[in-house]
């Protein structure tokens, strides 16, 4: 299954600048969220991180479909 | 309403969204770009939207508003892109019979936006370097 995956905020730092397209056999966005912070050795927070999926917002457990793109929100710093 | 703009915000003409004869009062908060952060010198802002989901957050809160509040009209607009010093970041305003349900309108729709809405904040140092800020609410 090949998603992409973007980043906003200070997520952008922490993980990539720019959407990445990645492959994974991961069922949910929770499982993807968990292999990228593995992989950049980070520690998940689902607490605190929101996540997207086709530009609307979903929960941790939504299933992954080929070709979704999946986007990750830190929280708001606006105003 | 809530809307994002690339273009630097002008109060009269935001100003001219909530005016109406109903209104006995008008409050307006403007949330400008300052030279200082956590003791370091800033010298622009860079802001980050999610478009479609900040319209869609910033459009419910605007809604809560004017349910949660005697108000008549409220707007509320936030720049994105790269900002200057004592550039505008955000306008709020909001109309009402009296007085006092426009100030507490306004507060909430500023403190609702800035907990709520998918937009974020990267400062720029006079040092050369940056980083994204953390919520302040």
């Amino acid at each position: 299954m090949k998603i992409t995956i973007e980043f906003y905020g200070k997520l952008k730092a922490e993980f990539s600048e720019h959407p990445i397209e990645w492959q994974s056999d991961a069922v949910t966005v929770n499982d993807i969220y968990h292999q990228l912070c593995k992989q950049h050795q980070k520690q998940p927070n689902t607490q605190v991180i929101k996540p997207i999926i086709n530009d609307s917002f979903c929960d941790w457990q939504q299933v992954v479909n080929d070709g979704d793109v999946i986007g990750f929100f830190p929280p708001a710093s606006g105003g | 309403m809530f809307t994002l703009s690339l273009e630097p915000l002008e109060a009269e003409a935001l100003k001219a969204k909530v005016i109406n004869p109903q209104s006995g009062g008008f409050v307006a908060f403007e949330g400008w770009v300052r030279n200082h952060n956590q003791k370091k010198e800033v010298t622009e802002l860079h802001y980050e939207a999610h478009e479609k989901l900040a319209v869609q957050v910033g459009n419910a809160i605007m809604q809560d508003a004017m349910n949660k509040f005697d108000i008549n009209l409220a707007y509320c607009c936030h720049r994105v892109g790269r900002l200057a010093i004592g550039d505008m970041a955000i306008w709020v305003g909001v109309s009402s019979d009296h007085r006092k349900a426009a100030f507490a309108a306004c507060e909430y729709i500023l403190n609702q936006t800035k907990a709520k809405v998918p937009i974020w904040k990267n400062e720029f140092y006079q040092n050369g370097e940056s980083g994204w800020v953390e919520a302040n609410l």
